[in-house]
């Protein structure tokens, strides 16, 4: 069981970097075009010369091998809401890489689902 | 784009969703059941890869799992990420009931407890007042990778 805590640990912390590095790529294209045959295939040409795309999609899908992983570990109504960690991981990157405030009613609701991985964790 | 509240319409795409998210975990779990390897190690993890990449249930999971991302990003062009985030923790209760019914798992109250502590955690941090719009890549659907 522990292994599975750790693979889903580690999942959610390779995502988290999948996610910064895909949206690091996205927030350089262009706008939508207008649907138009043309504007799609040069919105696609831009989105494939992205480097950070590719690099994201990557680490995303080694990010789903992982968790793919841990559900093999374990049942899944142990495996799934421990993945609720994601919030965890998201409060902290929201912090350090787009510097949001974190409030109280953040902290608090974050330490509930804690709260709520470790009695899943043990039980 | 203006943000409206939670109308019919947008609450039947989280809905949906949410649906999707765990049709997703259960056809990997069935997945990886069949593929029968349990225990993953650094020794075994090749054998691991190419049996459940052999399997329809996984790629079809993959699929959907694609799809319901762009279903996520579409609820997040509608509403703000602090409607859609508990409106989406529908599948912490869905998972559970599919584990029991279709893989036999136990699931213990002091899991239900638990999975009570997350969901209630979720609207805590979604009651909080909106900083700066993380955007649809800060969640991504879906539990883990997922």
């Amino acid at each position: 069981m522990i292994k599975a805590v750790i693979l889903i640990i580690i999942a959610e912390l390779w995502n988290a970097a999948g996610h910064v590095l895909f949206t690091k790529g996205t927030n350089t294209l262009p706008d939508m075009p207008r649907v138009t045959v043309e504007g799609t295939m040069r919105f696609f040409r831009a989105v494939i010369r992205q480097r950070f795309i590719w690099v994201g999609m990557i680490t995303l899908t080694i990010g789903l091998l992982i968790w793919i992983m841990a559900l093999a570990h374990a049942d899944l109504s142990y495996v799934y809401p421990i993945g609720s960690f994601q919030y965890v991981v998201i409060l902290v990157a929201a912090r350090i890489f787009l510097n949001e405030k974190i409030d109280w009613m953040k902290l608090i609701g974050t330490l509930l689902v804690v709260i709520g991985i470790i009695v899943i964790a043990v039980s | 784009m203006k943000k409206s509240p939670l109308t019919f319409k947008v609450f039947l795409l989280i809905i949906a969703n949410d649906v999707c998210d765990a049709i997703v975990q259960a056809l990997w779990k069935k997945g990886t059941l069949d593929a029968g390897i349990s225990d993953v190690s650094f020794r075994n993890v090749a054998e691991f890869i190419s049996l459940n990449a052999s399997s329809v249930y996984i790629w079809l999971g993959i699929v959907i799992y694609v799809l319901n991302f762009f279903i996520w990003v579409l609820i997040l062009s509608r509403v703000e990420l602090s409607v859609a985030m508990p409106a989406g923790s529908t599948t912490y209760i869905m998972i559970p009931l599919i584990a029991i019914f279709f893989f036999k798992e136990q699931v213990s109250l002091l899991r239900w407890i638990g999975i009570a502590f997350i969901i209630l955690g979720i609207f805590v941090v979604s009651r909080s007042r909106p900083h700066h719009d993380p955007g649809p890549a800060a969640r991504e659907p879906g539990g883990g990778a997922g």
